[in-house]
């Protein structure tokens, strides 16, 4: 899959739309910058102009709270002087420089844009000067036109992976190993699901090999070559192209699977990724029904709570199909989804992925692709009277906040009402919501987390009227 | 290619961290973290309430040197959106027009601002020629400037740019009001401090700018007798603005804790010509605080306390004020033992031009000393070993590594009503211990 435009060809008959700040504006240099903080011993230095930095440190910083960024990010400080001189020999002495100040297991260059258009040959210069360092140095192309956070880190995974010796055949056949896990910090909702991942492979009698990330150091994740299956989860998959020819070549079984939330959704990846491991479905569909019913019993006097409630979730193609998997198990009813980003598809690639994990499609659902947050604001706006919930990131939480009370509590025609919606933070940025203890949303237990989330989640909009 | 023998290693080594040190002397000798004007005053922007329009020309990226998670006026921006190809052929006016003509169109916005970005700037694009063009046929009054991460600019003129091109947009014309207060702290709730007092001693106030200001706000700057501000040396280009239509400007202490809150006052009750009505309105406040201030100062002094400057690249006017150096005056009055650590190159003649930084800034008598980047902190902290470190937010991590109480920078609440709060949390910090 290569980098989506966000550009129009035919610039005459764009709308205002196509230039309006999108609810996920995060390009790829965001993402190869959480790619290398999910490697806890490598460092990105960035060949950039001094805003650049902000694209990775500000925007990251915010959002873990687990773990600093700024001690192992760089920047070469191009100036206007510099780009005259020919900037990119100062990656060399920045390089070199930084590998002795922090001494890390892995280095990622990255150029932007305006360098780029320079014509300097950065890619060249960061494969000589890597020989000067004792430490492997990967340059990942990060250009800003095009391409969203998830196609970036896809692209540190694979350039990663080809820099990976698959020659030999796999030391450790029953192990898996895990592509293209999103890890963007160190916080409680990461170490849920990494042990929930641990439990899922455990349930298939496999061991839980290295995962592309998880904060582990460089020299931990290499290991992932003497994995004998590898899964590719959704994260990878705008690069997938590559990981599927280097497991070819390297005869490793390599099986592409949705992300594992929700009941159904968990037990479908258990039997994907247990068939491609040559494992019998009888066994795995009873290891599964088992953890199914522990959570049902567990929700069972919750249910009736939630059932029914109608929301909106804004959040990128893979986690909106998790989400909707979990909805679906909580019997609520999603009225809007939005699909943040555009690396993984449409509404199109939205059902498809539902119809992979066994989600319903819900019959009122509208599914929006992309949009802007004057959009956000516009189309959720005219639900407010009849929403009970909304899920988004922290940009789209902002402008529905720009909102005002009323709308709120006495929508357009309809009667006074208790309570605005309940928020819930998802995705990336996240400002508020931050992890302090293991919160896995993944696996059969994940369901039990959002539960929780949703059963607490604070509604900022009240009236003082009773509720009903 | 052959590995490095150890003699070109050292060799390597040695012109590289030279090489190193020549690029950090570029930078501005003063106190502030260089910035990228176009994320400045984008960041700015954001949290002005207001029906005006920012377009960022550039590639759609370029809109991620900022947050949009916050701030109350992220819908009001577009990007251009360039692509590769247009900024190889130089094809981008295209682009420029046709956002900048819809948004004439649907949004008929008092004011667009167009900020030019790095890539523009590198293919020499003369977008301003296209806004000129689009404002002349829709009538709609439009800005560019020339942003952008070329230039290592300084937060401090980044903002006085921002604010004289606000300013100037602003209509003349005498009003009712005496007074606009310029670059005092915003408070957690409602209206800053002081214009509480100025309006309760029954001053007409004017414009509160720029925390919290809305496009309203920003419209009726130039209208008012006197703008009283923070810290004159960061505005040079606001205040020729405001001089040119007749404005007295008068410079206001920085009102983070007691000695420079009382001055404040006096300051307005002077400028406002309320004849001690203003101080009046306070005097109750005033005595309380002073006595809390008191009693504290016998329970803290001699306490250690480091305070990190020129690490912040936040845009946030209250953070450089001062040089960053805005919230000392309210440590030293506790009869705290401060000590600065300033972010930057260590060469021996850059910390001299730091010493003379710091002593044009009143506080050459403390002791300071240059660490040269967020990396070193843990190791410095560890060594310093002090009963509380203030610094910036974004290296929290080293102060929990090394067990050392930690405030961030501009944390301290202003006004009187913030003293009685940074009291506690301050005594709180440091009772804490290592």
């Amino acid at each position: 899959m290569a980098a989506q435009d966000n550009s129009t060809p035919d610039i005459e008959s764009a709308s205002l739309e196509h230039f309006r700040l999108k609810g996920m504006e995060q390009g790829r240099l965001t993402g190869v910058s959480i790619a290398v903080h999910g490697i806890s011993d490598a460092f990105l230095l960035m060949h950039c102009g001094v805003g650049c930095k902000h694209k990775a440190t500000s925007q990251l910083s915010t959002h873990d709270w687990g773990r600093g960024v700024v001690e192992r990010e760089g920047w070469t400080e191009v100036g206007d002087a510099e780009l005259i001189a020919g900037a990119s020999d100062r990656i060399g002495p920045y390089l070199r420089s930084w590998v002795k100040r922090v001494d890390p297991g892995l280095v990622i260059v990255i150029a932007v844009t305006f360098l780029e258009l320079t014509g300097e040959d950065t890619r060249s210069v960061v494969s000589e000067e890597a020989h000067t360092v004792d430490c492997p140095v990967v340059y990942v192309d990060a250009l800003g036109t095009h391409g969203d956070l998830h196609y970036g880190f896809a692209s540190v995974i694979a350039e990663l992976a080809r820099k990976l010796d698959w020659s030999q055949p796999p030391a450790k056949p029953k192990e898996v190993g895990i592509l293209g896990y999103l890890f963007d910090r160190y916080e409680g909702d990461h170490a849920g699901n990494l042990a929930q991942l641990k439990r899922l492979v455990g349930d298939l009698g496999l061991t839980l090999g290295p995962v592309l990330m998880s904060g582990r150091p460089w020299r931990d994740l290499q290991k992932v070559t003497d994995s004998g299956l590898l899964v590719q989860l959704p994260y990878a998959e705008p690069r997938g192209k590559v990981l599927r020819r280097l497991a070819k070549k390297g005869r490793r079984a390599l099986v592409a699977t949705d992300l594992p939330m929700g009941l159904r959704g968990s037990t479908r990846w258990l039997r994907q990724v247990g068939r491609a491991a040559g494992l019998e479905d009888r066994n795995i569909q009873l290891r599964a029904a088992a953890r199914e019913q522990g959570v049902r019993v567990r929700l069972a006097p919750f249910l009736n709570r939630l059932r029914g409630q109608q929301v909106a979730v804004f959040a990128d193609l893979p986690l909106l199909a998790g989400i909707l998997a979990v909805m679906e198990d909580l019997g609520m009813d999603v009225r809007l989804a939005g699909i943040r980003g555009s690396s993984f598809g449409g509404a199109e690639a939205l059902r498809e992925a539902l119809g992979r994990m066994g989600t319903t499609v819900p019959d009122r659902m509208q599914i929006v692709e992309n949009i802007s947050l004057e959009a956000v604001r516009n189309t959720v706006g005219p639900l407010l009277g009849e929403l009970d919930g909304i899920f988004a990131s922290a940009a789209e939480l902002n402008v529905l906040g720009t909102l005002p009370q009323e709308a709120f509590l006495q929508p357009d025609g309809g009667e006074p009402r208790a309570t605005g919606p309940f928020v819930l933070e998802v995705g990336f940025p996240c400002k508020r919501f931050h992890a302090a203890m293991p919160m896995p949303m993944m696996g059969h237990a994940g369901v039990l987390t959002w539960a929780q989330r949703i059963v607490e989640a604070p509604r900022v909009w009240d009236s003082g009227l009773a509720m009903r | 290619m052959p590995p490095l023998s150890p003699q070109e290693r050292d060799e390597l080594a040695n012109s590289d961290e030279a090489f190193w040190r020549r690029q950090e002397k570029r930078r501005e000798r003063g106190m502030g973290q260089p910035c990228c004007t176009q994320s400045g005053v984008s960041w700015s922007m954001i949290d002005v309430p207001g029906d005006f329009a920012v377009v960022v020309h550039g590639e759609f990226d370029c809109v991620n040197c900022f947050h949009h998670h916050i701030g109350r006026s992220a819908r009001r921006f577009f990007s251009t959106r360039l692509t590769e190809a247009q900024l190889t052929r130089g094809d981008t006016q295209g682009a420029l027009r046709r956002c900048l003509r819809l948004i004439a169109a649907e949004e008929a916005p008092p004011m667009v601002l167009v900020l030019g970005t790095c890539p523009v700037e590198v293919i020499g694009d003369p977008f301003f020629e296209v806004v000129a063009e689009v404002a002349r046929e829709t009538g709609i009054p439009m800005v560019p400037m020339r942003t952008s991460g070329l230039k290592l600019t300084s937060q401090r003129e980044m903002l006085d740019w921002l604010y004289a091109t606000l300013a100037e947009s602003a209509p003349q014309g005498e009003g009712a009001a005496v007074v606009n207060l310029f670059g005092l702290p915003g408070p957690r709730r409602g209206r800053p401090e002081p214009a509480l007092v100025l309006e309760r001693a029954g001053v007409a106030m004017g414009a509160c700018l720029p925390q919290g200001a809305s496009w309203q706000d920003w419209q009726a700057c130039r209208s008012a007798r006197v703008t009283a501000l923070v810290d004159r040396s960061m505005v040079p280009r606001l205040i020729t603005v405001l001089e040119a239509v007749g404005q007295e400007i008068v410079e206001l202490p920085h009102p983070v804790g007691l000695g420079p809150t009382r001055e404040m006052y006096a300051v307005l009750d002077r400028i406002a010509d309320a004849q001690g009505a203003v101080l009046d309105a306070i005097a109750e406040d005033l005595a309380a605080a002073e006595a809390e201030v008191a009693a504290a100062r016998e329970r803290l002094a001699g306490k250690r306390v480091g305070v990190a400057i020129r690490m912040l690249n936040a845009y946030h006017l209250g953070s450089l004020v001062h040089e960053g150096l805005g919230e000392v005056p309210a440590l030293l009055e506790l009869g705290l033992d401060v000590e600065l650590l300033v972010q930057g190159p260590t060469d021996p003649e850059v910390q001299a031009a730091f010493a003379a930084s710091l002593d044009a800034r009143g506080v050459g008598h403390l002791p300071f000393e240059v660490f040269p980047a967020p990396w070193a902190l843990p190791a410095v902290l560890a060594r310093k070993r002090y009963d509380l470190i203030s610094m910036a937010d974004s290296s929290a991590h080293a102060a929990a590594d090394t067990r050392t109480p930690f405030l961030p920078t501009g944390a301290l609440e202003p006004y009187l009503s913030g003293i009685g709060p940074n009291l506690r949390r301050i005594e709180r910090l440091l009772r804490g211990g290592r």
